[in-house]
């Protein structure tokens, strides 16, 4: 692989991407849960509306960290920029698909609301039991090799 | 006084409705100010320790993500 030259140091890591997609796994982990909560909560309108707030975070972690790493990678202007636009982009996306969800009769709005705010807190922080933090590994603990 | 006078010449429901815009506006400044100067932070941590740069990228990535559920609580309580 060739080194990619930036001011941003490791630049070349996909760290971001690396815990987005832990952060997803653990979404989809996550998704038996929440939809059975959501049905019990309010039936099939409840169930659905709890998949899409968890397609809605997954889609956020997945976006955010693309967007980060090509970022990182460019300059760190770029990484301060990409930062702040990309949360107010995301926060206008999200705002976006929640009035849409909230015009659709066939999806709880509420549960909608509840499993969003949930999931991206219970996901970030069952996430920090799993990052690492050491030079060797700057993204995620590597997993204990199978005996 | 003002209250009485926008309910005069408004709908409830529509002053509401604003008003509950107005406050998700605001619930986004605190976030926002947040991630700024965490991203600030790490740029600058970067800058001084680059052989860290990889960890701070992984604690400023969840920073943001953390900062974010601030985000999403303001558009949560408007709809609500």
């Amino acid at each position: 692989m060739s080194a990619i030259f930036s001011p941003v140091a490791n630049a070349e890591q996909r760290i971001e991407m690396e815990i987005a997609r832990d952060l997803a796994k653990h979404a989809v982990y996550l998704a038996p849960v929440a939809i059975v909560a959501g049905f019990v909560a309010a039936r099939g309108a409840g169930a659905l509306g709890a998949l899409i707030a968890l397609v809605v975070i997954a889609g956020n972690f997945l976006i955010s960290a693309a967007m980060l790493g090509w970022a990182a990678r460019v300059s760190t202007g770029a990484l301060t920029a990409t930062a702040l636009g990309g949360f107010v982009v995301r926060l206008g996306i999200i705002t976006v698909v929640g009035i849409g969800v909230k015009q659709l009769h066939s999806v709880h709005f509420p549960t909608f609301c509840i499993v969003l705010i949930a999931a991206h807190l219970g996901l970030l922080f069952l996430e920090l039991r799993h990052v690492s933090l050491t030079l060797a590994h700057p993204g995620l603990k590597p997993e204990k090799e199978k005996a | 006084m003002i209250s009485q006078a926008l309910l005069a010449v408004t709908d409830k429901g529509e002053l509401k409705d604003g008003l509950s815009a107005v406050g998700y506006g605001l619930a986004a400044i605190g976030p926002g100010i947040g991630i700024g100067t965490l991203v600030g932070q790490s740029v600058q941590a970067m800058a001084r320790q680059p052989e860290m740069a990889g960890q701070v990228r992984t604690t400023m990535f969840l920073g943001i993500a953390f900062a974010e559920a601030l985000a999403l609580i303001g558009f949560v309580v408007k709809f609500i």
